[in-house]
């Protein structure tokens, strides 16, 4: 069903913020008020307050003697989400196998081809493109796995990685591999073969872990 | 049965649940609406407790409302103006929607250019006539939410429907269980709020249709229509022309969410700005308007108005881009060729124009004197003061300052020979019977005559 949610003011200064501390616009360790982020973002102090207060609670601030302070995500936090996603990816590849419906079966198939459109134009830097088509498969693998509580867990991981998985789809051969990877879970998917949807889509979670190994985080 | 209400934090009653009270002719509010008379507003002195929501924001109505008073817009046109909409909106998407017909080609071409944009604000809805195959219709476009009419005034229902009220509210529900079946989010306009039986038919009617709401797991949207500009705000005012008791009424008595209620006003008494204000106040999310008023008649709650109505509320204008007026305004009188009257707030052309000398002398010691703020700033138009026949020396020495951009030392002030002379020569076109203001052109020709002459 189509989301018919409000988005409120203070849920966007939230994404914003939350997107902006993770991909390094705010370093670790640098100092947040009230007043500055509301000159810069150009909205009442009011929403900021509430976006603070909900990024403590995911710990990528956290309230200091100093005022609030950027913690962003260690390195060891970046292996461990990885970890997370190669134990649960699987079991959500194998639900999705089971519940998919048609519809969000084809609305997979046009990011599959709209990714691929972007990874063979290499001349460009398409790799933001690639990554948001990126998420968009990963969304609709954990929607049609129908369990919100696998699906909430493995949204809030892949949001925390972004950086790393935009760094990842940069280097041109892993989009590709990437890719394949993709289609081979959509293909179980379609077949809704359970136990190979599980095992390609844990084998892609390592693979994306391997992907990120040499970079500095 | 007692519960704490969410809102007050303090114990309710659980509410009186009002049914459909059928009568057998059309009641026309006759105290209120004689025909031959100057409409009467009555007071019963019920205070209702004012509400502002946590979020508020303003819907569009450019491509529908005011298009359907105007010469329709060309597709290009439209994208041009959805994008001032968008950028005036800014990021966080306080313009929040805006609707579209979508029955001729041109239309669905328009929200097709639209959509191509890209952009996350204003999301595109649509308005139909409510057959099973527009909600589908809709559908394919891929839009969330759409427009239905459910007028709800016995000058409706008796005279233009020529229906009951019961099969008038039979005929709607089933309308709206079609858009629930094709997963369309209905937004039901209540034509004619200001002049219906609100306890005898809006309230149980919208009852029904919140019952049909939660069956359906999908939300819907109430729409309270001044469709004549007959709402008043004035506290103790009485139903139906109350805009607080509709707002208030509608909240308390048929559970309607305050992010899924808006206020949709006309300016037919003066009153369309403070209306749409007063229903934010009394917990209406939303307040539909379009771009410099423009709509049915006096025209409807215009968009450029309720910006600076929220800053002023909300204390930010929370991303909006002000400056997009401006730019819309120009749109509209050179592309489009549409005459803003001159002294209309903010667009018009002489909004922040000082003509009065004595109002130029305070204008040139401090703009903050006679301008209502930095319109430079916000609007991207500096103050400025028009010549003729009142302008006194002060007056003529800000408009030259302003005119060629002089700052600091480089600027004239009023004992200026230039200034005198320019003076001399302006009193002197009055005296031989000139009415109108000077041009900027007539008095950029005569400052270089006088400057040569000098040199």
């Amino acid at each position: 069903m189509r989301d018919h949610k409000t988005v409120s003011i203070a849920d966007q200064i939230f994404e914003q913020l939350e997107h902006e501390i993770l991909t390094g616009k705010y370093a670790r360790g640098e100092l947040l008020t009230e007043m500055k982020l509301s000159a810069e973002l150009g909205v009442s102090r009011t929403p900021i307050r509430e976006a603070i207060r909900r990024l403590e609670q995911e710990h990528i601030v956290a309230e200091t003697g100093r005022g609030i302070v950027v913690v962003g995500i260690t390195k060891e936090d970046v292996l461990d989400m990885y970890d997370i996603r190669i134990n649960l990816e699987g079991l959500a590849a194998e639900r999705a196998a089971k519940n998919i419906s048609e519809e969000q079966l084809v609305e997979m198939g046009e990011v599959l081809a709209l990714q691929k459109f972007y990874i063979d134009k290499p001349d460009n830097d398409n790799s933001s493109k690639i990554k948001n088509l990126d998420s968009q498969f990963h969304t609709l693998l954990y929607i049609s796995s129908k369990s919100p509580a696998i699906g909430n867990v493995l949204q809030q991981v892949h949001r925390k990685i972004t950086k790393y998985r935009r760094a990842s789809v940069r280097k041109h051969s892993r989009a590709v591999q990437s890719h394949e990877e993709h289609m081979a879970i959509y293909a179980a998917l379609e077949a809704h073969d359970s136990d190979r949807a599980r095992a390609l889509a844990t084998e892609h979670a390592k693979n994306a872990k391997k992907s990120i190994m040499g970079m500095e985080i | 049965m007692l519960e704490l209400s969410s809102k007050t934090n303090l114990l309710k009653e659980d509410d009186y649940r009002y049914s459909l009270q059928e009568v057998e002719e059309a009641n026309l509010f006759r105290d209120l609406f004689d025909y031959d008379q100057v409409p009467k507003v009555s007071f019963n002195h019920r205070l209702v407790p004012m509400s502002m929501p946590e979020e508020i924001w303003i819907t569009d109505t450019t491509f529908r409302d005011g298009q359907q008073s105007v010469n329709p817009y060309t597709p290009e046109q439209i994208e041009n103006i959805f994008r001032l909409i968008s950028k005036l909106g800014g990021p966080y998407g306080i313009i929040r929607q805006t609707e579209f017909f979508i029955y001729s080609k041109k239309d669905r071409e328009a929200i097709e250019r639209c959509r191509d944009l890209g952009f996350k604000f204003p999301e595109i809805t649509t308005w139909i006539r409510a057959s099973r195959e527009d909600f589908r219709m809709v559908k394919d476009l891929g839009i969330r939410e759409t427009g239905i009419l459910v007028s709800c005034s016995d000058y409706h229902i008796f005279k233009k429907l020529k229906m009951t009220r019961a099969q008038a509210m039979e005929h709607y529900l089933a309308t709206v269980k079609d858009a629930f079946e094709a997963g369309v989010m209905p937004r039901c306009h209540l034509e004619d709020i200001t002049r219906a039986d609100f306890y005898g038919f809006v309230v149980p009617f919208v009852n029904e249709l919140m019952k049909l709401s939660q069956q359906a797991g999908i939300p819907l949207r109430i729409r309270a229509c001044d469709t004549m500009g007959y709402g008043v705000a004035y506290p103790g005012a009485a139903l139906p022309r109350s805009v607080p008791g509709i707002i208030y009424g509608l909240q308390h008595y048929s559970d309607v969410k305050s992010e899924h209620l808006e206020w949709h006003g006309h300016n037919d008494f003066y009153k369309a700005v403070s209306n749409a204000s007063a229903a934010w106040l009394y917990g209406a999310s939303g307040v539909n308007c379009s771009l410099l008023g423009i709509g049915e008649r006096t025209g409807n709650v215009p968009l450029e108005a309720m910006v600076f109505e929220y800053a002023s509320l909300r204390g930010s204008l929370d991303g909006m881009d002000p400056t997009a007026i401006t730019e819309i305004a120009e749109y509209f009188s050179e592309e489009i060729g549409y005459k803003i009257p001159p002294m209309t707030p903010f667009v018009g052309r002489y909004f922040n124009v000082t003509r009065a000398g004595i109002h130029a002398d305070g204008l040139l010691k401090d703009e903050e004197i006679y301008n209502i703020f930095n319109t430079e700033k916000l609007l991207n138009r500096p103050a400025l003061v028009a010549v003729s026949k009142t302008s006194g020396l002060a007056g003529i020495a800000y408009w030259i300052n302003q005119n060629y951009q002089l700052k600091g030392e480089n600027q004239v002030g009023k004992r200026d020979a230039l200034v005198a002379a320019l003076k001399a020569w302006v009193d002197e076109q009055y005296e031989q019977g000139r009415t109108a203001s000077l041009s900027t052109e007539e008095l950029e020709a005569k400052i270089e005559e006088l400057k040569n002459e000098r040199s």
